[in-house]
């Protein structure tokens, strides 16, 4: 099982997706809670979940080749 | 009826397929409140007004600065110290004085907002913090306007339409169904603190100026429900689908009357001031005896930093390698922007408990952009 997880904006700052190992991971609550315990500071921010270009509000099963986004929200202009 | 020279002037839009008279006219006679005349602002007013918008409503209370040139191209140097929204008014009226402008000199507030927002058609969001946005939109979903949101951060933008039904689905989304306001004082940079692209406001501005020609005048598919991701790096864009989301309404006011009352500005306030310092700050407790400075970039990263002592620890080597920082009592840890030294801050809060350790907002970043304004 491989998911290929995109990072946006300011998270590429903190997370280094090829350091990652989500094989494991089956749902995006699993990957959220992985992402959090590996870069805590993640938990102080305001991102969005999206598994193959749709956002997700709650626990959503993942499957083989799944590419699961995540979109910090920013406010420059 | 267009006039003579109304017919010179948009002949390209007259002849256009699928446009014409009857997608002119709707222009000239939209209403469009731009909130914002900075970034995002400058590049949507001039192209909204070249399109012909009858009435565009312009609302901003800050004053132009130099810094603001590298990319709020409606201003140049003769204008450094006046107001945005009248200076902006000034080359719209230049552009073309038949458009009818009104000049809002003032903050968007919780008081001021739905009465601003009320008499124009539709909205778009060009402004710079959270607080605004999160107002911008409440209001708008509550007077039921389309609202264009458009937000940058270093070389990334994202484009989106809030509150506009799709046709089919009869689904309608707004910020708050991507990104609920669960998150008390979520820590986020400011462009201010760690930079611009100056081109890339200029890119969402003009999508922004886009989708409100588009909506006005009915031609094509909005981008409604949907969220456009520009990255200017990578010439790539990716768009997301929003779906409604159960929690959109976490810390929301329910009412246009309890809008008044919200206090946006404590809901959103950026950052974690507990374990967060800013560069005057980061400058005091640097030159202090008890203080260690560790970087905690990877070892190659630019910019490099010569202008004081402090130890590299790579945030990805720190929990192996933590013991060396027993020492003094404060750590003072910082990385590009701000972002991996407060992860480094909560790993080493739980190795030395007893220990102050902080994170210097905006990073090396922010530091030696603070310096360089000290320097002129």
């Amino acid at each position: 099982m491989a998911i290929k997880l995109l990072v946006f904006g300011q998270l590429n700052d903190l997370i280094a997706v090829n350091e990652l190992d989500l094989s494991s991971i089956r749902t995006t609550e699993e990957l959220n809670a992985m992402l959090k315990k590996k870069y805590p500071t993640l938990s102080q921010m305001n991102y969005a979940v999206a598994v193959n270009k749709l956002t997700v509000t709650e626990n959503t099963s993942l499957k083989d080749q799944d590419t699961v986004a995540i979109l910090p929200a920013f406010s420059g202009g | 009826m267009l006039s003579d020279s109304q017919h010179n002037r948009y002949h390209r839009h007259l002849i256009l397929k699928d446009f014409g008279l009857p997608a002119q006219e709707k222009l000239l006679d939209a209403t469009v409140l731009v909130i914002g005349a900075g970034a995002l602002g400058s590049p949507a007013l001039q192209y909204l007004a070249s399109a012909g918008i009858g009435c565009i409503g312009i609302v901003d209370f800050d004053t132009i600065e130099l810094s603001n040139l590298q990319r709020q191209i409606l201003y140049g140097v003769d204008d450094i110290g006046k107001s945005k929204a009248e200076t902006a008014a000034k080359k719209l009226n230049a552009l073309d004085p038949e458009i009818q402008i009104q000049v809002f000199n003032t903050k968007l507030n919780s008081k001021n907002a739905a009465s601003i927002i009320q008499d124009f058609d539709l909205v778009i969001d060009g402004t710079d913090n959270f607080s605004s946005r999160y107002l911008i939109n409440d209001v708008c979903r509550f007077l039921n306007k389309p609202l264009i949101f458009g937000a940058v951060l270093q070389y990334e933008g994202q484009v989106a339409v809030f509150n506009l039904e799709d046709k089919e689905t009869k689904v309608k989304t707004n910020y708050r169904d991507i990104f609920p306001l669960e998150k008390l004082n979520s820590v986020s940079a400011s462009c201010s603190e760690v930079g611009i692209l100056g081109v890339l406001p200029g890119m969402i501005g003009v999508l922004q100026a886009t989708e409100a020609i588009k909506i006005i005048t009915g031609i094509g598919k909005p981008l409604s429900n949907r969220m456009l991701t520009y990255q200017a790096l990578k010439s790539e864009f990716y768009e997301i689908q929003i779906s409604p989301s159960k929690r959109a309404y976490t810390n929301s006011p329910n009412s246009l009357e309890e809008v008044l009352d919200f206090d946006y500005e404590f809901v959103c306030q950026s950052s974690d001031s507990s374990n967060e310092i800013d560069v005057d700050k980061f400058e005091h407790y640097r030159k202090d005896k008890d203080t260690t400075v560790i970087d905690v970039r990877e070892l190659e990263e630019l910019p490099l930093v010569f202008e004081f002592d402090f130890s590299q620890l790579p945030l990805s080597t720190l929990e192996q390698k933590y013991k060396s920082l027993s020492e003094k009592k404060r750590l003072l840890v910082f990385c590009n922007s701000g972002q991996r030294s407060l992860q480094a801050v909560s790993l080493l809060k739980k190795k030395f408990p007893e220990k102050e350790i902080l994170s210097l907002r905006g990073g090396i970043i922010a530091w030696k952009n603070k310096l360089e304004k000290l320097m002129k």
